[in-house]
């Protein structure tokens, strides 16, 4: 009985804190239906800003700033206050510009916020943890409930101010004017300007106060476990963005519930499960896969919200590029979409370009990062079947990349020399064996994953698919029996063929080159086929792909399985190329990498993932130079996120928005056409 | 005049204007396009003050596009739009209700998941003055007394006449100058349509303009001071209802007969 | 057993849809007969985007049946109906995005390719001769609907309203459908336009393809159908020659309103 209360305490808390932050997702998504992956960040910032008000003085970006010292209630409100109006800025600048544009645009600009923020908390802050001031509330002796449950007096603080804050909100929704405003601008947006309610204004309200809660959640945690981080917000994020689909996203009610259960949950779950402590994580987002694949709505959502506009991923013009900024664009997309279009002559300039490169190039150094430039441009590829083809966001590509590293890992190192002791040498083909096996794999994972979603649009696909990526992450750090964990696997042997070894940079990256080839020819040649023709039409309009006879789930399944397929078999080199693999290198930021650099290049294109896997990591490198980037290495993401941002608010059609690829099979063209 | 309290909006009767020689509202050359289509192409309406003014043509005419270019909902291609005197083209949506427009929408649009009561009291949103508000809560209540009865239900479980009873009443709690109706009895039985009509007079009774979107022309014809008839974005024929020619109207419709 | 007047390729018997409590559809009955121009009309709010969405298979009627060319066609779903034989074009062009016209034509031949994976990989000779074959077909339709080869590589929204919509029809052809179905296929054209696509109307149906009709231009829906439906409140008003049909007195009312 005492272990349960103990656990039912820990849960109430926990839940509280999801329920604060679902809160802020829930408010927005119902008035705007824009997921803002952001709240994790503004989270995080409500933490670092309480403690930093409550202390004497802290350093900023290396600067000792004094501070005022506030006692935890002044602090906690000032930094309400101002992360509220972060939310409002960021709503004005990232957001606004994009209320009618493509759906992908507010969601990868969302995502660009969150890498922004907290790049710039880590550049402020820095990267370790500050630790939270005691409050003098925090000091006092635990209450005692049944004799047995005991709880700090700061944990009843974290209670009461949730459920006073969540009174509160649903008192304004329900009886004051400008809630009553924001309700009906979330059941109807034209029906809400025809009565004359100003609907940016309330945009702006329902991010002020989201970002107030999430801000509210992020100290109250921050003191729970006494200290602020910078990457504090992520994981808390997407617990929340979870509780509030479980609970049914716009439904501030199922928010609280949605909170309440995974607190609860995931507490009870640590307590009870075999090493349930390391699995609470995956507890949630399996609760949230097997949610969504039988209730989409969620637990008291309404099933409308599970739908998006038809028409490309980030297709549409702009109007608010103008100027040079527009020029700019212009010629940037001109000579991409020509670059695209050439079609197989420009792939094998390419390749011909990248192999002279390879010969000639005298550092090793610049050939290891031309390696990784192959290998981030064959993974994007393998994204770019899915997401650029088909026209689904996928936020859990990376477990398809991971499965065929660990397979590949698995089999060389775990099994066959730690367990049977065969050398690495002796069996130097099982590479060549497992790079389809591998493929196979995770085209099967990705149908198991695909299946699920098939119901799910827009929105709650992106979030399934980033629950079934996180699934996989923590199964990989915590089924330690069969991946080694945290630790990872080492010394997974270099390449080798016929016993010439192929460990070598230069021999590496001309490996690589083989395969990129092989991955483009391969994927180009699905695509200019009735297949491709078949994923484009449910990318550009899935109801009139559908009325024209195709059968566009067992389309998106092969989809999924094509992209799967690229992942595992990718995964295998890369294994094999760092020799060294962790869950760290799966990560959902990873995946959001991926996904940017398919949007940098050219959605829907054969080498715009290759182009844009170039631009990155050869900026990622020439930036290490400057001596500001030197100092503070995290910026570099920022100004990614920035770049990106810009990006999709003057151009959300992407930088090779004209860019497309024929997909006719090459050789088939009737006589009559020009 | 205003026993029922459907004031006129201030604007509408003090102030510059006068309204012996000004339309209370006159959109001049209004184009409005959805891409490369143009849906409306030159039209010109003038409402004057105190009148019912009706638009009728075949579905696709572009009629309800009219009016939501009017309420600020679409961009205009070109034209402009003037009301009580002030050009309002670049106006926002919500400030047009504030200066005394209320557009009543095609298929009604209540806020089907708030209570009848919260949907009249969202109809005065973009009114100043919060004290008078259950007043004419009150009122709208003597003019549709089905609504008085369901205040507390939730809009949406009302029938498709209620609908339209609450909308126009939400568009009236604005106290407009001018009311906007688009197809208010689309897919309404014989007897709600009579009962919609008749408040369309009672309205304009009390004092408000009316500008009537319908597809229902004999009615429309009847109950109007002045009738455009449009076709294909135009205005193709207008007058008042004893100058119609109701074969026109009628080959507008049909087509003409081989 | 043939009988002697032939059975009609498209007939609705009894259909009902129901939304909650709410009827759309209450009873509805039609019969397209084979090779012919059939034009469904009726006043907004009629239930007329109900009774498409059921022909087309988006709706799975509550109730009735609907028998396409011999089969029961009611609840196969979208592709499920496509397959049979019945294409359509939309009221609001939906070409896709950024494909050519060409492109956009071959999605229409969808149902008649099938080439396994490894055969699209390999490039194997049928699957090169299929797609050879069914590009000529396409260039073969572009004529027929106008358009010309010199299009094939044009992206295909960015053509005219009027080119948009022959591409459309062409895309629907492509499927060698039985039935052809044109929601307002002439909304947003002029007078030349709509003359246009009348004629090309009058060529499919000269291929032995039967057409249905919606469309509001009254004019062009009384010289251009053989045969007419009229539907209000979710039922059949009238049903019958186009001149007999709108000269009906309970016809006009629907759509002028009747005095009172």
């Amino acid at each position: 009985m005492d272990y349960l209360g103990q656990l039912l305490a820990n849960g109430l808390v926990l839940g509280a804190v999801y329920a604060l932050t679902a809160v802020a997702f829930t408010l927005v998504y119902g008035v705007v239906r824009l997921v803002n992956f952001a709240f994790g960040e503004l989270f995080m910032l409500g933490a670092f800003l309480t403690t930093s008000l409550m202390l004497p003085e802290v350093r900023l970006a290396g600067v000792i700033v004094p501070m005022p010292g506030f006692p935890l209630p002044v602090a906690a409100l000032g930094a309400i206050v101002l992360t509220a109006l972060i939310g409002v800025l960021v709503d004005r600048i990232a957001y606004r510009p994009l209320r009618n544009a493509p759906r992908l645009a507010p969601l990868i600009t969302s995502i660009a916020v969150s890498v922004v923020l907290q790049s710039l908390a880590q550049t402020l802050w820095g990267a370790e943890e500050l630790r939270f001031p005691e409050f003098y509330l925090a000091t006092l002796p635990p209450v005692v409930l049944f004799d047995s449950i005991y709880l700090s007096v700061m944990d009843l603080v974290v209670m009461a101010s949730a459920v006073i804050a969540m009174a509160g909100l649903s008192l304004f929704i329900a009886r004051s004017s400008l809630g009553r405003a924001m309700r009906a601008s979330a059941e109807d947006q034209t029906a809400a300007l025809l009565v004359g309610i100003p609907v940016n204004r309330v945009v702006a309200a329902a991010f002020a106060i989201g970002s107030g809660f999430a801000a509210l959640a992020g100290l109250l945690y921050a003191q729970t476990y006494g200290f602020a981080h910078s990457s504090m917000g992520f994981l808390p994020g997407l617990k929340a963005l979870t509780a509030a689909v479980l609970g049914g996203i716009g439904s501030i009610p199922g928010a609280a519930l949605g909170g309440l259960i995974l607190g609860l949950v995931e507490a009870l779950g640590s307590g009870y499960l075999p090493n349930g402590t390391a699995w609470k994580d995956a507890i949630s987002f399996v609760l949230l896969v097997g949610l969504l694949y039988l209730r989409p709505q969620g637990l008291l959502g309404k099933p409308e919200l599970n739908s998006a506009g038809r028409g490309s991923l980030l297709g549409g013009a702009s109007e608010f590029a103008g100027g040079w900024l527009h020029t700019l664009f212009g010629r940037l997309d001109g000579g991409l979409a020509r670059l695209a279009a050439a079609g197989p002559g420009a792939a094998l300039a390419f390749l011909a370009i990248a192999a002279v490169l390879g010969a000639l190039m005298p550092s090793d150094y610049w050939l290891r990062i031309l390696t990784m430039v192959v290998i981030y441009g064959m993974l994007a590829s393998g994204l770019n079947v899915i997401v650029g083809f088909a026209g689904l966001l996928d936020l859990g590509f990376v477990a398809f990349w991971a499965v065929g590293s660990y397979l590949t890992s698995i089999l060389f190192v775990l099994v066959l020399k730690d367990s049977f002791g065969v050398a690495p040498d002796d069996i130097w083909w099982l590479l060549y064996l497992n790079l389809p096996l591998a493929g196979l794999l995770a085209a099967g994972f990705a149908v198991l994953l695909g299946t699920p979603t098939l119901r799910l649009r827009g929105d709650y696909l992106a979030i399934m698919t980033l629950g079934f990526g996180e699934i996989i992450r923590v199964v990989a750090i915590n089924w330690i029996g069969l991946t080694n964990g945290p630790m990872g696997i080492r010394d997974i042997p270099a390449p080798d063929l016929f016993g010439i070894p192929l460990g070598s940079p230069r021999a590496q990256f001309f490996f690589a080159l083989v395969l990129a080839a092989l991955v483009v020819f391969a994927i180009a040649r699905i695509v200019r086929s009735y297949v491709g023709r078949a994923w484009v039409a449910i990318r550009e309009d899935e109801e009139a792909a559908e009325a024209m006879g195709v059968p566009t789930a067992r389309y998106k399944l092969y989809a999924y399985a094509a992209s799967g397929f690229v992942g595992g078999f990718v995964g295998v080199f890369y294994a094999h190329y760092q020799q060294y693999i962790s869950p760290l290198n799966f990560s959902l930021f990873e995946n959001i990498l991926l996904l940017m650099l398919v949007v940098l290049g050219g959605l829907g294109t054969f080498l715009g993932p290759f182009i844009g896997a170039l631009i990155w990591i050869v900026f990622l490198q020439l930036a290490l130079d400057l001596p500001f980037v030197q100092a503070y290495p995290e910026t570099r993401f920022a100004l990614l996120g920035v770049v990106l941002i810009v990006l999709m608010v003057f151009r959300p059609q992407g930088l090779a928005a004209s860019a497309r690829v024929s997909l006719i099979m090459p050789g088939s063209r009737a006589k009559g056409a020009a | 005049m205003s026993h029922t309290g459907l004031t006129v909006h201030p604007t509408a009767l003090t102030g510059h204007v006068d309204q012996a020689t000004t339309p209370l509202l006159k959109v001049e050359n209004l184009a409005v396009s959805y891409g490369r289509i143009r849906a409306v192409d030159g039209v010109d309406l003038t409402v004057e003050p105190g009148r019912i003014v009706s638009l009728v043509g075949s579905n696709g005419a572009g009629k309800t596009t009219t009016l939501m270019a009017l309420s600020g909902l679409l961009p205009l291609t070109e034209g402009k739009i003037s009301f009580a005197g002030e050009d309002i083209t670049r106006l926002a949506p919500e400030l047009r209700v504030s200066r005394g427009i209320a557009h009543v929408p095609e298929r009604r649009r209540v806020f089907a998941g708030m209570s009848v009561r919260e949907n009249l009291v969202l109809g005065a949103y973009a009114r100043g003055d919060a004290v008078e508000i259950a007043g004419d809560v009150e009122r709208m209540t003597t003019l549709f007394p089905i609504l008085g009865k369901r205040l507390s239900q939730a809009a949406g479980t009302l029938s498709g006449g209620e609908q339209q009873m609450l909308a126009i009443a939400r568009g009236l709690m604005s106290r407009p100058a001018l009311l906007v109706m688009d197809e208010p009895t689309m897919g309404l039985a014989p007897q709600m349509i009579d009962l919609i009509l008749d408040t369309v007079l009672e309205i304009r009774k009390q004092g408000t303009t009316v500008l009537l979107v319908e597809q229902n022309a004999v009615e429309a014809i009847r109950l109007s001071d002045h009738v455009y008839i449009m076709r294909l974005g135009r205005i193709v024929h207008q007058g008042s209802g004893s100058t119609i020619d109701p074969e026109r109207v009628k080959s507008f419709y049909l087509g003409a007969e081989a | 057993m043939r009988a002697p007047t032939p059975a009609p390729l498209l007939e609705a018997r009894r259909i009902v849809v129901r939304f909650g409590g709410l009827e759309a559809v209450g009873g509805f009955d039609m019969a397209v007969a084979r090779g012919a121009i059939h034009g469904l009309i009726g006043p907004n709010g009629a239930g007329k985007t109900t009774v498409l969405n059921v022909l087309t298979g988006f709706i799975r009627p509550t109730a009735g049946e609907l028998v396409f060319d011999g089969e029961e066609i009611g609840g196969l779903g979208v592709h499920g109906v496509a397959r049979r034989g019945l294409a359509r074009t939309f009221q609001n062009i939906r070409l896709f995005g950024v494909m050519t016209v060409l492109e956009s034509v071959l999605v229409g031949g969808h149902l008649h390719f099938s080439a396994s994976a490894p055969a699209l990989l390999f490039g194997t000779r049928r699957s090169r001769g299929a797609e050879r074959a069914m590009v000529a077909r396409a260039h073969e339709l572009l004529d027929f609907v106008g358009l010309g080869s010199s299009f094939a590589d044009r992206v295909a929204t960015t053509l005219s309203y009027g080119h948009q919509r022959r591409v459309e029809i062409a895309r629907a052809l492509m499927s060698a459908p039985k039935m052809l179905l044109l929601d307002e296929p002439l909304a947003g054209m002029n007078a030349v336009e709509k003359s246009e696509i009348a004629d090309l109307v009058r060529q499919v149906r000269a291929q032995g393809i039967a057409v249905l009709l919606i469309e509001h231009d009254m004019q062009i829906v009384r010289s251009l159908c053989d045969h007419l439906t009229v539907l209000e409140y979710g039922k059949r008003l009238a049903d019958g020659l186009p001149e007999a049909v709108l000269a009906d007195p309970a016809v006009q009312a629907a759509y002028l309103g009747r005095a009172r």
